[in-house]
């Protein structure tokens, strides 16, 4: 069974369509990766499969139920993860406090206990873990999202670009962790990048939108090494 | 030599400024609301005191906490019946403070009917009524209790607030909601409940500031909109977004009223009262020249 199959998915805002029926599936344990122009309506699709968007048609099963109609914080209790691209922090609240909302349901042992798995799998985390978010780089931020999401023991994660703006070997450091997600936690990841090449490198299937249609769904390196797409849209080439 | 019971009478309405000033940042945080109705929170405050005073004989402070509750409820009514449906339909700044006009309006013309029937129903005084004092013996010098409660009650909501924003889950929780109440909600966190809790405690403490009221002047269904000006003041001064900024600002703008007004009428100025409100409005114009963003900014910079 697929992660997620998603049917004909017509995405906007209020009355304006910006997804026209997108169609595709995320299959167990793969890392599959959504690009496109800025504009494209990456984010929104994200944002509609975490229900933040308003779905004006279409389907999307998740592990073969149905969560077309839920909301946000129930499709996060069915293991569904999402990094927003942007504000994925409270920049007013310590880097602790921001953990600790994110586990909020959870008791007190319970948190400890996944609160040392996440360094575990973040040390990089464990020196600024008393500072204000606000103070905070661009990277050190991304990793406390990325935290707040794994506190709540995903089984699948959606990120929105959580590389841009960042170093180059911040964004490798992010790069790392997110493979790891999959090879060593079994995890699925959705990843939406403006790194097209680094992206399509490391995943298993791609999907390429286009002013909110398909334009490629198949393997990663396929698209990576597609004559036209690959530099018409995604300014590659070899 | 200043008076030294001006001094305390300064510290008293400052003391109550402080609060008032406190809550209405509160609801300005969670809402973003210029509550015009914010004042008649404390009048509903100290008619439910005085009603239990008047009617069921109870000693004057010992209805303190009555006072938090009328307030408090009457704050969460105002934000779950309106303010919270008004602004899920997507209602602005503009139309919100539209809103709370009609609330301020709506809430002295009930006080005025609630008012006539405790005059008609209780034979009581109903308007213009005071509070009597005890006075306090405190090392050979006689202090009115008012100076010794208000102190105290300040200090003590103070310290359950701090204890409750920054040491209690449910406290980061609303610090978050404040802050970014759509994250929040992914999060799975109620923003609603956390709102609703927030106008309580915004309600209850101007209901004590209230019941503070007519211990220094006497005490009618309008004085919530008398008062609403140097509340807003104090907020302002503060940075309209600090909390610690609001409560140095009611002091601000508290001390400078009565001393300002104290001093200019001593000789050799000898002016009228009735400038009084004008100085925390100067005090106000020459903070925010110099410091745009508050008071709250010098200490809230960057960190
Ligand atoms: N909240 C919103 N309300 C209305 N329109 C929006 C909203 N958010 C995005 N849009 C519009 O939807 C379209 C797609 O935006 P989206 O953020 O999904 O693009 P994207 O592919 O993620 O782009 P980028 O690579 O720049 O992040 C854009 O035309 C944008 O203006
Ligand atoms: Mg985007």
């Amino acid at each position: 069974m697929a992660v997620f199959d998603v049917e004909n998915l017509k995405v906007g805002y209020g009355k304006l369509e910006i997804l026209h029926g997108v169609t595709f599936k995320v299959e167990k344990n793969e890392l599959f990766v959504i690009v496109g122009p800025n504009g494209s309506g990456k984010s929104t699709l994200l944002k509609g499969l975490f229900g933040l968007a308003t779905i004006m048609g279409g389907k999307i099963l998740f592990n073969g139920e149905d969560v077309t109609k839920l909301p946000p914080h129930e499709r996060s209790k069915k293991g569904l993860a999402y990094h927003p691209q942007l504000n994925n922090t409270f920049e007013n609240l310590s880097v602790r406090e921001n953990i600790l909302l994110a586990g909020y349901f959870l008791d007190r042992d319970e948190l400890e206990r996944r609160l040392e798995k996440v360094l575990e799998f973040l040390p990089e985390i464990r020196g600024f873990m008393d500072r204000k978010v606000r103070t905070l780089s661009g990277g050190e931020r991304q990793m406390v999202a990325f935290a707040m999401n794994m506190i709540k023991e995903p089984n699948t994660v959606m990120f929105d670009e959580p590389t841009a703006a960042l170093s180059p070997k911040m964004a490798d450091l992010i790069f790392d962790r997110i493979v790891k997600l999959k090879t060593e936690y079994g995890l699925t990841v959705v990843l939406v990048e403006q790194n097209a090449k680094k992206a399509l490198e490391l995943g298993d299937r791609a999907m390429l939108l286009v002013t909110g249609t398909v334009k490629f769904l198949g393997p990663a390196d396929e698209l990576l090494t597609h004559e036209d797409l690959a530099s018409m849209y995604l300014g590659l080439r070899d | 030599m200043i008076d030294p019971n001006i001094l305390l009478d300064a510290l008293v309405y400052s003391n109550m400024l402080a609060l008032l000033s406190l809550s209405l940042t509160l609801t300005i945080m969670t809402l973003k609301v210029a509550n015009f109705a914010h004042g008649d929170l404390a009048i509903i405050g100290v008619y439910g005191a005085y009603t239990f005073i008047v009617i069921a004989g109870l000693a004057t402070y010992l209805t303190m906490p009555l006072a938090f509750l009328f307030g408090g409820i009457y704050a969460v009514l105002c934000y779950l019946l309106i303010y919270s449906p008004l602004r899920r339909r997507g209602a602005n700044f503009v139309m919100l403070m539209i809103a709370s006009m009609a609330i301020d309006i709506a809430t002295r013309a009930l006080l005025q009917i609630y008012a006539d029937l405790l005059k008609f129903n209780f034979k009581v005084y109903s308007r213009a009524f005071i509070f009597n004092d005890f006075t306090a013996n405190i090392l050979g010098v006689q202090v009115r209790g008012l100076v010794l409660v208000s102190s105290l009650s300040v200090i003590a909501l103070l310290a359950l607030l701090y204890i409750l924003l920054m040491k209690t889950k449910f406290g980061v929780a609303m610090r978050a909601a404040i802050e970014n109440p759509a994250l929040a909600e992914v999060l799975g966190i109620n923003v609603e409940k956390v709102y609703a809790t927030s106008w309580f405690l915004a309600g209850g403490f101007a209901g004590i500031a209230g019941f503070f009221l007519p211990f220094r002047i006497p005490t009618s269904p309008d004085l919530g909109f008398i008062i609403l000006l140097p509340i807003f003041a104090a907020s302002i001064l503060g940075g309209i977004n600090s909390l610690s900024g609001a409560v140095v600002g009611g002091y601000i703008v508290g001390f400078s009223e009565i001393l300002g007004t104290y001093l200019l009428s001593q000789p050799p100025i000898n002016l009228s009262t009735a400038y009084r409100p004008a100085i925390p409005f100067t005090i106000l114009i020459i903070t925010l020249l110099l410091l745009p963003q508050g008071i709250a900014s010098l200490w809230s910079r960057g960190d």
